[in-house]
C-alpha cells in the first residue's frame, strides 16, 4: 500500500513510527521544510519532496505519486503559520480545503 | 488551467504507469479525465503511454505552479518567543517617562499612569512576548508602578464586555467546527451562478454579516482558503491570480467592515464600548453602538465592492459552480447541529438588540438579558447540546481577550489617576476652538494612518481612554470623538501589519504588496470619507 504523508512534524513522525512496523507500507513523505521533526529525530533519513502542499497543487502531485491514501499532519501546518492571530483556524481551513479538493482519499491525523 | 511547463528536460507522464508484475503493487491509472483536463492539454496526450519515471525533487521545484500561492513555506512568524532587546527597550522607555520632571498639573500617580500608557503602547505594538502574555503584563506593570493594587488592576478582566467577546469567540468556533461558515460561502457562490462579480458581492455580504457577530479574524481565517479553491477554477493563470487577489481582499475588507457594526465585531469596539459604558451615566450598550455601526456598513459594503473592482480591474469571469453544487449535494442539507447553531445565533442576535427592552416588559432582574449574559448563555446551550465542547473552546483566540482587558485596565488607570484629564486639558483649548468637522477629519486621518502600521486592537486600546477624557474636558460628547475614530481604525487595508486579517492575507503569498497598498488606498480613503460625512451629518441633525 502506498501512502503519501504530507507533513512530518509531531503527528506525522508518530504516524511514521507506526507505519514502519509493516513492511508492506510504502510511505512517501513531503514537507515544506527539508528537516522536519521526523528527520531531526532520525525516524527518516530525508524528506522525499520538499514542497508546500495545498489545495492548489495536491492533485498534480498526487497524480505523480499515486498514493492509495494520503495522511495529513496538521501540526506541520501549524508550525508554518507561526504565531499569527487566527493562524490556527487558517491552517485548519487550508487543510479542510485540501481534503475537499483532493481526488484521493485523505485522512487528517 | 493550463500548467505551464518550461525548461523541463524531459516530459513527465500525467499519471504513473503500472509497474511490471512483481516490482510493486500500484493500481492501474484511473480512467477519468482530469478535472481541468482541457486546460492541461491532456486531450491529445491521454493516449500516449509514457514510461514510469520517478519524479525528482528538482523537477517538482522547477515546475511553475498554477497559482502563485502557498508555494513557499509559510513562515509568517519566525520571531523568537521572547525578544529580550525589545522588552528592555519597553522597560527603558517606561523608566524614562518616570525619570522626567513631573509635569505641571499632573500628580505623581498621574505620571506613573503615563509611564503605564507608554509601557502598554510599546509592549502591545512591539510584542517582545506573544500578544496574550504582553497584554497580561499591563496589569502587572500597573501594580509594579504603584498605581493600583492587584484587586483593582485585574478587575477590568472581569468586565461584561470581555465575556461578550468570549462568547463571540466560542460562537465563531462552533461555526467553524461544523463548517457552517464555509457552507454559507458555498451557498453564496452557487447563487452567483458563476458570475465573478456577483460571487464577490455574495462573499462580501456573507463575510460582513458573520463578522458582525463573531470576531472578524475568525471569519477571514476560514474563508480565505475557500477563495483559493474558487480561484483555481479560473482558466487563465494571470486572470486567476488577479481573481484570487480580489477574492482575498474582498473577504478581508468585508470582515473589517462587518466588524464595525457591533461591539463584538472587533476588539477595539469592545474596548471603546467598555470605556464609554463606564464614563456615561446612561450607559452605552449593544444597541447604542449598532445605531452608528449598522448604517455605516450598509454603505461601505457595496461601496467597497465597487471600488475593489475599480482598483483591480479584471475581465468578465465565469466560474464553474458545478463542483460547488456537487459538494453541497454530497454534504447534504443543513445538519441538526448547523440548524441549532443558526437558531442560537438568531435568538442571541434578537436578545442582544432587544434584551434590555424585553427585561423591562417582562420585569426581569436588571441585566439578566445583557449582552454578556446572552453570549455566555448561547455558548452554554451549545455545550449542553454537545455542539461544542471544552476541547474546541480551548483553541479560541485568547490573545484578543487579554488585549481588550489590557485596554480596559489602562483606561481605568489613566482615569483614576487624573492622567487622562491632564492630557485632555492640554488639548481641550485647541479642540474647543476648532469646528467639529475639522476635529473629525483630524481624528479619522490619524486613525486611518496609524491603523495601517499598528494592530487595530492595540491602537484602540491606546486611543480610547484619551479620546473619552478629551471629549469630557472639551465639552464634546466622547461618543462624537471616539466612535468615528474607532470606525476609521477598522479600515486597516494597506499593509500586513495593519490587522490580523491583513496578516493572514499576506501570509498566503497571493497578493502583490503593490496591489495591497493600491487597493487599500482606493478602497480605504473613500471609506474614511464616508465615515467623516456620516458623523458630520449625524452631528448636524443632533443624532450624535
Amino acid at each position: 500500500m502506498r501512502i503519501w504523508l504530507i507533513g512530518a512534524d509531531q503527528k506525522g513522525t508518530e504516524a511514521l513510527r507506526q507505519l514502519q512496523k509493516n513492511a508492506n507500507f510504502e510511505v512517501i513523505v513531503s514537507d515544506s521544510i527539508e528537516q522536519p521533526k521526523a528527520v531531526t529525530e532520525g525516524v527518516i533519513a530525508k524528506v522525499d519532496y520538499v514542497e508546500q502542499v495545498s489545495s492548489v497543487n495536491v492533485n498534480k502531485l498526487a497524480r505523480r505519486i499515486r498514493p492509495d491514501l494520503i495522511l495529513i499532519d496538521p501540526s506541520a501546518g501549524q508550525r508554518n503559520i507561526g504565531r499569527v492571530t487566527g493562524g490556527s483556524a487558517f491552517s485548519e481551513a487550508l487543510l479542510n480545503e485540501l481534503i475537499t479538493v483532493s481526488e484521493y482519499a485523505c485522512l487528517l491525523l | 488551467m493550463t500548467l505551464k511547463r518550461t525548461r523541463l528536460k524531459s516530459e513527465l507522464p500525467q499519471t504513473a504507469r503500472r509497474r511490471a508484475p512483481g516490482k510493486g503493487h500500484l493500481p492501474p491509472p484511473p480512467a477519468k479525465v482530469d478535472q481541468d483536463g482541457a486546460a492541461a492539454g491532456t486531450k491529445g496526450e491521454s493516449s500516449r503511454v509514457a514510461p514510469l519515471t520517478t519524479t525528482s525533487k528538482r523537477r517538482l521545484q522547477r515546475r511553475i505552479p498554477q497559482l502563485a500561492v502557498l508555494q513557499e513555506p509559510i513562515q509568517a512568524s519566525v520571531r523568537k518567543v521572547f525578544d529580550l532587546r525589545r522588552f528592555l527597550f519597553v522597560i527603558a522607555m517606561t523608566v524614562g517617562v518616570l525619570l522626567l520632571p513631573q509635569p505641571e498639573g499632573l500628580a505623581p500617580e498621574g505620571q506613573r499612569a503615563l509611564a503605564l500608557f507608554i509601557f502598554t503602547g510599546l509592549i502591545l505594538a512591539l510584542e517582545p512576548a506573544p500578544l496574550p502574555i504582553a497584554a497580561l503584563m499591563v496589569p502587572v506593570a500597573q501594580i509594579a508602578l504603584g498605581i493600583d493594587e492587584a484587586t483593582i488592576a485585574f478587575a477590568p478582566f472581569g468586565s461584561p464586555v470581555l465575556f461578550l467577546i468570549l462568547g463571540s469567540l466560542f460562537l465563531a468556533e462552533a461555526l467553524r467546527k461544523h463548517g457552517l461558515t464555509r457552507r454559507l460561502a458555498l451557498y453564496a457562490i452557487l447563487h452567483s451562478k458563476g458570475d465573478f462579480r456577483l460571487l464577490v458581492l455574495g462573499l462580501m455580504l456573507i463575510t460582513g454579516f458573520l463578522s458582525m457577530w463573531v470576531l472578524n479574524t475568525a471569519t477571514t481565517a476560514v474563508l480565505i482558503p475557500v477563495a483559493i479553491t474558487i480561484a483555481q477554477r479560473v482558466q487563465r493563470q494571470e486572470v486567476a491570480q488577479r481573481a484570487l487577489t480580489i477574492l482575498i481582499l474582498c473577504i478581508v475588507y468585508s470582515a473589517s467592515i462587518g466588524g464595525i457594526a457591533t461591539i463584538m465585531g472587533s476588539g477595539e469596539n469592545a474596548i471603546a464600548s467598555g470605556l464609554l459604558a463606564q464614563s456615561m451615566s446612561q450607559g452605552f450598550g449593544f444597541g447604542d453602538w449598532m445605531i452608528y455601526g449598522l448604517p455605516i456598513i450598509l454603505i461601505l459594503l457595496p461601496l467597497s465592492w465597487f471600488l475593489l473592482f475599480l482598483a483591480l480591474p479584471v475581465p468578465p469571469i465565469v466560474i464553474d459552480t458545478e463542483p460547488v453544487s456537487k459538494e453541497l449535494e454530497r454534504t447534504g442539507g443543513l445538519t441538526g447541529a448547523e440548524r441549532e447553531i443558526l437558531l442560537v445565533l438568531g435568538v442571541s442576535v434578537t436578545l442582544w438588540v432587544a434584551g434590555s427592552s424585553i427585561e423591562q416588559w417582562l420585569n426581569l432582574p436588571e441585566s439578566l438579558l445583557s449582552s454578556a449574559v446572552v453570549a455566555i448563555g448561547a455558548v452554554a446551550f451549545l455545550s449542553v447540546e454537545e455542539i461544542v465542547d471544552w476541547n474546541d473552546l480551548k483553541g479560541v483566540n485568547w490573545g484578543v481577550f487579554f488585549v481588550i482587558g489590557a485596554g480596559l485596565t489602562l483606561g481605568e488607570a489613566l482615569n483614576s489617576t487624573g492622567a487622562s484629564l491632564w492630557f485632555a486639558n492640554l488639548l481641550a483649548p485647541l479642540l474647543q476652538s476648532l469646528p467639529y468637522i475639522l476635529i473629525l477629519l483630524a481624528l479619522i486621518v490619524i486613525g486611518f494612518i496609524f491603523t495601517q502600521f499598528m494592530n487595530n486592537v492595540t491602537l484602540g486600546a491606546i486611543l480610547a481612554p484619551i479620546l473619552i477624557t478629551l471629549g469630557e474636558a472639551s465639552g464634546i460628547p466622547p461618543v462624537r470623538l471616539l466612535i468615528p475614530t474607532i470606525f476609521a481604525i477598522a479600515l486597516a487595508y494597506m499593509l500586513p501589519s495593519a490587522s490580523a486579517r491583513m496578516t493572514l492575507a499576506a501570509v498566503t503569498g497571493a497578493i502583490d504588496p503593490k496591489d495591497m497598498v493600491r487597493a487599500g488606498l482606493i478602497v480605504g480613503i473613500p471609506s474614511a470619507l464616508v465615515i467623516l460625512c456620516f458623523f458630520y451629518l449625524a452631528s448636524l441633525f443632533g443624532l450624535i
